[in-house]
């Protein structure tokens, strides 16, 4: 009797503090997905609430080539930069790991700050660094003697080249500390017995590095790619045409802000692209957490 | 006598009176009400927040104006209208990529003021080119802020080292073909000067304002999209040829003053709101500048064009916009106000019956003493019209798109334009 007593004591104080999070996430976020889902089977433009169309939003959105193609962009860049990013990051982290300590704290210092440069000064940047006529690395091909008249912002095949580039090197830093703190928590003592034991440092990586390293890989992985996914604003402001390089830029989330906000705004065709693009993302994560066995306890 | 010559003078002053009533009533009375005014650049908030006091006397008002960030505009009006709740009296807005405008009255957030600017003697003076941009499906919707002729500024200097007088060239074919002179200095593989700026981006910026001048219409009078139509065809094949010219280099915003201060930019196409790059460059006085109208598309086609604006509007959710209108007409086209507005601003007004006043006539030091409000006037007057409707900015973006993919080699100008026409075409439907 007690005991019970004890524990509903216990859920009446934990409903208590999480009741403010509770309402807020009921208010923003269930209702705003609630009316998004309420919103993509109607047909809802401008100032018009919309009337009921069941599911035509949804396949005119699964059977627009532009959306397809968007979906297409994304997952070039999402692959391409985790591509980059992942190993870089990792390879990155090993090396910190094995400097001097008093160096290691301005390296991750500098490998953090691009984290902390808002997407649109670096899509700034990185336009003035690649301007066809009077941009750093056009200049700098021109003194080597090389083509210097590339319209990096303005080639289609470059474009999620670009994209990548700019994007790890904003976030590859921030994935090498995170790596980092997860390698100086690994044992010593496992690489001193491996050692005694004559392991390579191939085995040692494969064996022991990447074992341990496997939560932190897979939450690097996981949202890495819910952020590939979701990616806007840096598209929005490193080809600022609305033209998205001849399409080839325009990714999930640009393709339903286009919707949203052109001249016809249709909500109701946006709200319904947009939960497919949720489902997209819910499916690559789950397919990620499912080969990847975040979640699941080491004794599994 | 005495008494006739009190009832005399008795009924001058009341006759005295009367007239100055009568002069009066063409100023509304706001009969004292607040009125909120909605609008997106700080510019224009400034130019109503001047004359404030002066309007708010007037008209009998409290003028509650309020910046709304452009990009959050649309937005906030739509969650006030939906709601009832805040609704503004009257909006300021951009013409382009408006997306309140539309055809069916029906689809947009503001009233058609067709009933009211048909009786409106004062309407019928702002100048027609400038209505066809709130022109939708033959209902006007606002009342346009501003003309912003185009005029092209160009550096003297720059051009006479080459051996070319702008001021004589008639076409663009001529100003493109002597652009090669120009950019013939190289350094690092690269021109020294450019001709003008361009961002190879489709239907903006300079492309834009040339485009107006060809008479090449990208929407017909029923609103349907004409890309593939022969002169929109020809005009954007002898765009390409241009292009290839190389005297284009990127239209850069943030470095636009430092590079006609530094000569990179040899020429711009330039709105009367976008002048003022040019003052450090002029002050300076390392090089000459003048201006002149726009070299011509093809033989006998306009020298002008416009770019950008805004105009007011009223929402649809106010219960009396006829007397709003009233006060919005008197806003945006009081004579002195707008006369004014040129000295300050620089801006022409659309209001061809002020543009004869002595402040459009003064010498311009930036270009040697040239006359640039006189020019800019007859720019104004110039003015081609382009068809508005539905679909123009997305369509205009649609372009971009193709453009683009064309101008990589992936497509043909033919394809890229037959690829605009059918996503144009996507959207009418």
């Amino acid at each position: 009797m007690l005991q019970k007593n004890r524990l509903r004591k216990e859920a009446i104080t934990a409903g208590f503090f999480l009741a403010p999070y509770l309402i807020l996430m009921v208010i923003f976020t269930v209702f705003v997905f609630g009316m998004g889902a309420i919103k993509s089977l109607t047909d809802a433009a401008r100032l018009n609430p919309g009337e009921f169309i069941g599911f035509d939003n949804y396949i005119q959105v699964l059977s627009d080539d532009k959306f397809w193609r968007a979906v297409a962009t994304t997952f070039m860049y999402m692959f391409g930069a985790m591509l980059v990013q992942i190993p870089v990051a990792f390879l990155l982290a090993n090396i910190l790991n094995t400097i001097n300590k008093r160096f290691r704290g301005i390296f991750r210092a500098a490998f953090f700050i691009p984290v902390l440069v808002n997407s649109i000064v670096l899509a700034f940047l990185f336009r003035q660094l690649f301007a066809t006529d009077f941009g750093m690395i056009n200049w700098f091909f021109g003194v080597l003697g090389m083509p210097n008249n590339t319209d990096w912002l303005r080639s289609p095949s470059l474009a999620v080249p670009l994209l990548v580039i700019v994007s790890s090197w904003q976030w590859m830093g921030f994935h090498a500390i995170y790596f980092l703190a997860n390698l100086q928590s690994i044992d010593v003592t496992l690489y001193e017995a491996a050692k005694i034991d004559g392991a390579s440092p191939v085995r040692v990586l494969m064996q022991i590095t990447f074992p341990m390293m496997k939560s932190a890989l897979t939450f690097v992985m996981v949202t890495s790619a819910i952020g590939c996914l979701q990616l806007f604003d840096l598209v929005y402001m490193l080809f600022p045409d609305n033209g998205y390089v001849g399409g080839t830029a325009r990714t999930i989330v640009a393709y339903i802000y286009d919707e949203s906000f052109s001249q016809a705004s249709r909500y109701g065709y946006a709200s319904a692209a947009g939960w497919v693009a949720f489902f997209i993302i819910l499916a690559i994560s789950l397919l990620q957490l499912r080969f990847l066995g975040l979640g699941q306890s080491k004794e599994q | 006598m005495k008494n006739r010559i009190l009832l005399l003078v008795f009924a001058v002053v009341s006759f005295s009176m009367l007239l100055g009533a009568c002069g009066d009533s063409a100023t509304p009375d706001g009969g004292g009400k607040t009125i909120t005014m909605w609008t997106f650049a700080q510019n224009n908030a400034d130019e109503w927040t001047a004359r404030k006091a002066d309007i708010e006397k007037k008209l009998n008002i409290t003028l509650n104006i309020q910046l709304v960030a452009q990009d959050a505009f649309v937005e906030k009006l739509q969650g006030a209208m939906m709601t009832g709740k805040d609704v503004p009296d009257m909006i300021e807005w951009m013409i382009e990529n408006n997306r309140i405008l539309a055809s069916n009255p029906k689809d947009c957030f503001v009233y058609p003021l067709d009933e009211f600017v048909k009786d409106s003697a004062t309407f019928k003076k702002v100048v027609p080119g400038r209505v066809a941009w709130v022109t939708y499906g033959g209902h006007v919707y606002g009342l346009p802020h501003d003309v912003h002729p185009v005029v092209l500024i160009y550096n003297d200097t720059l051009w006479k080292e080459v051996g070319v007088d702008v001021a004589t060239i008639k076409t663009w074919d001529e100003f493109f073909e002597a652009s090669k002179k120009l950019t013939a200095k190289k350094e690092n593989g690269k021109p020294v000067h450019y001709a003008l700026p361009y961002s190879n981006n489709g239907l903006q910026t300079t492309m834009f304002m040339i485009w107006q001048q060809s008479g090449a219409q990208i929407l017909d009078a029923s609103g349907k999209p004409t890309f593939t139509d022969p002169q929109f065809k020809a005009f954007a094949k002898k765009w390409a040829e241009w292009v290839n010219t190389g005297a284009f280099t990127e239209w850069d915003w943030g470095k636009f003053g430092a590079m006609l201060k530094n000569g990179a930019l040899a020429s711009y196409t330039s709105p009367d709101w976008w002048v003022s790059q040019v003052t450090e460059a002029a002050n300076e006085g390392t090089y000459k500048f003048k201006v002149r109208d726009l070299p011509v598309v093809s033989a006998g086609g306009s020298t002008s064009a416009s770019w950008g604006g805004s105009f007011l509007a009223i929402p649809k959710a106010h219960k009396d916009p006829a007397s709003i209108y009233k006060i919005m007409e008197y806003m945006q086209y009081d004579k002195s106000a707008i006369t004014a507005r040129y000295e300050t601003s620089g801006m022409l007004a659309p209001m061809s019956e002020i543009w004869d006043n002595d402040v459009f006539k003064q010498p311009d030091a930036r270009f040697g003493g040239q006359k640039l409000g006189e020019l800019q006037v007859s720019q104004a007057r110039a003015m081609p019209e382009v068809v508005s409707g539905d679909i123009f900015w997305d369509a205009i973006n649609d372009f971009t798109e193709f453009y683009q993919t064309y101008y990589a080699g992936e497509i043909t100008l033919d394809e890229a334009l037959q690829k605009t026409q059918a996503a144009a075409t996507k959207r009418l439907k």
